[in-house]
């Protein structure tokens, strides 16, 4: 077996072993930490939207608490409807990707610190039309969600599936032709542009993707909280998604689920001894981890297991 | 003789100052042109016109009759001109197959057969098997180069624009990439990548005058004098710069 199979195989190996260890860790863990659980994977697909965006196509977009937000307030008002959560769902991904396009097409027009500074302006637009719309949005104070919770078990569970499938879709995306189009994007955009590609078309699909995975992240969490508000399209949603993924590794898929995980386990921690500290110390891991492994955890993961099986491999033969 | 390319009173002005003046040339189906001058000429702007990457101040290019001045770079690779930039250009963090794949994959993004077999006659004929699994940035200058030239030829273009292809590479890998531009142009039999016209520039003096049915000696960002390799070699300017930079 070449030695690019067999990372890949390790890989596959590693992947399974780590979704299914999730999979079965509600047996053994008590109903805080279940919540807390199911937190994490909500963070950690919402993470993967802006990982797809910036990971996968080069954009650093501050953006994807304006669809984080809206997500919410679709599936909320879905419910109201009474269309049911399934079709309450596919309408959030569908409001998620129209919401991308429109934005992507806006965003896509200016480049380096103007698209971050357009995203970021974004986010705060959406934050404060919603605060003022409170016929529609329920301003600070919210709107509940009225479906019956499931328990906490049932709705990690459901949490833990979307979070597989959506996973496995945006791995499929970024292994497809069109993946490989973001990947060329990332890696330098006008000499993509000269291999004949609309760049422009392909960046705001990945906005439109990035955008429906980003609402449905939103949705989940209306529906797990059984609370939505104008704050959810506060714009250090967006932030923390950046976080997550730059610290977990971006242009990984697992990467900005280790990330949220690393960060919740850190903060719940520290919250309940040192809570002054958290930011402090994220910021110091932060900046220790871009100076040093750029690549994030996942990335230091792997160059860990590649120089380990390199070594085998030569201590073998 | 039929025109493949041609260019009326092409300009470029950046800051008050006319990089590429009032060009006039052309190519014709089949030819080889090599363009050569001194450091600063504008040899690589007028390239870079040709190719769609930057657009012209004034004047005009048209391949096969077809007004290409102001449209995006992406519509010249699909109207037929590939270009080769001076500087590598395969993407650093993909695998040489992944390079390949996604410079052929254009057009035809999900006949992944189509694409495959693609994919597989342009490794053999830029010889990279090996290399497939590696990522870009693994590869030594020359076969970066080698990569380059054979994502240029992904398109299938008519009209190949290479930017001193042979620079900084060894003398064996220079020769492998000329005799495969060579015979690109020179194949009547309608293979696969078989090009209509290359016009490359290049700082190595014995490479033009060996490759080039036509040379042009640009200065200034004007074509001082342009015809054929014998013709050039007689002119007083390029007499003068040939003497210049050591070449007999």
């Amino acid at each position: 077996m070449s030695g690019g199979s067999k990372r890949y195989l390790m890989k596959a190996v590693a992947s399974s072993v780590a979704v299914t260890s999730i999979g079965v860790l509600p047996l053994f863990l008590g109903r805080f930490q279940v919540v807390l659980l199911t937190e994490v994977i909500i963070w950690g697909v919402f993470a993967l939207s802006f990982n797809l965006i910036y990971g996968y196509t080069g954009m650093l977009s501050f953006g994807q608490s304006m669809f984080f937000g809206a997500g919410a307030y679709i599936l909320t008002y879905g419910i109201i409807w009474e269309f049911g959560l399934p079709l309450s769902l596919v309408m959030v991904a569908l409001g998620g990707a129209l919401l991308g396009l429109i934005v992507g097409a806006v965003a896509v027009r200016v480049r380096g610190a103007k698209f971050f500074l357009v995203t970021l302006v974004g986010a705060i637009l959406f934050h404060l039309i919603a605060l003022d719309n409170r016929w529609l949005t329920g301003g600070d104070d919210g709107l509940l969600v009225p479906l019956q919770f499931r328990g906490i078990t049932e709705n990690f569970y459901l949490i833990y599936g979307f979070g597989l499938f959506v996973g496995l879709v945006t791995f499929a995306i970024v292994k497809s032709p069109v993946g490989l189009v973001f990947r060329m994007i990332k890696g330098d955009r006008e000499r993509a542009e000269l291999l004949g590609y609309w760049t422009d078309g392909y960046r705001i699909l990945s906005f439109a993707i990035g955008g429906a995975i980003a609402a449905l992240a939103g949705g989940l969490y209306g529906y797990t909280t059984g609370f939505v508000s104008a704050d959810f399209f506060h714009w250090s949603y967006s932030a923390d998604a950046v976080v997550w993924t730059v610290l977990g590794g971006s242009g990984t898929i697992a990467g900005p689920f280790v990330g949220a995980a690393l960060l919740t386990f850190i903060r719940e921690v520290l919250s309940s001894t040192w809570g002054v500290v958290y930011p402090v110390l994220v910021g110091l891991l932060l900046v220790g981890l871009v100076l040093g492994f750029p690549d994030g955890v996942v990335g230091l993961l792997g160059r860990i297991s590649s120089r380990y099986s390199d070594k085998k491999g030569a201590d073998g033969g | 003789m039929k025109e493949l390319l041609v260019t009326r009173g092409l300009g470029l002005e950046i800051d008050r100052k006319n990089i590429i003046r009032d060009v006039d040339t052309s190519l014709a189906v089949g030819e080889i042109k090599g363009v050569m001058g001194p450091n600063g000429a504008g040899k690589s702007t007028f390239l870079r016109l040709l190719a769609g990457e930057l657009c012209p101040t004034s004047g005009e290019i048209a391949l096969r009759g077809e007004d290409m001045t102001s449209k995006p770079a992406r519509e010249f690779n699909k109207s037929g001109i590939s270009y080769v930039s001076q500087r590598p250009g395969p993407f650093p963090d993909l695998t040489v197959e992944e390079n390949v794949r996604g410079a052929v994959q254009r057009g035809s993004l999900f006949s992944r057969r189509s694409v495959r077999s693609k994919v597989d006659t342009l490794v053999d004929l830029i010889g990279i098997q090996a290399k497939l699994g590696l990522s870009a940035r693994e590869l030594s200058y020359g076969e970066m180069r080698t990569l380059d030239v054979g994502m240029a030829l992904a398109s299938e273009p008519v009209l190949l624009l290479a930017d001193e292809p042979t620079a900084g590479v060894s003398g064996d890998v220079a020769d492998e990439i000329i005799t495969l531009l060579k015979g690109l142009c020179r194949s009547n039999d309608g293979r696969r990548f078989g090009l209509d016209g290359l016009i490359f520039v290049e700082h190595d003096k014995g490479t033009v005058f060996h490759l080039a049915d036509r040379v042009g000696f640009l200065r200034e960002g004007r074509f001082v004098v342009e015809g054929s390799p014998e013709e050039v070699r007689e002119n007083r300017a390029v007499v003068q710069y040939l003497a210049e930079h050591g070449v007999d």
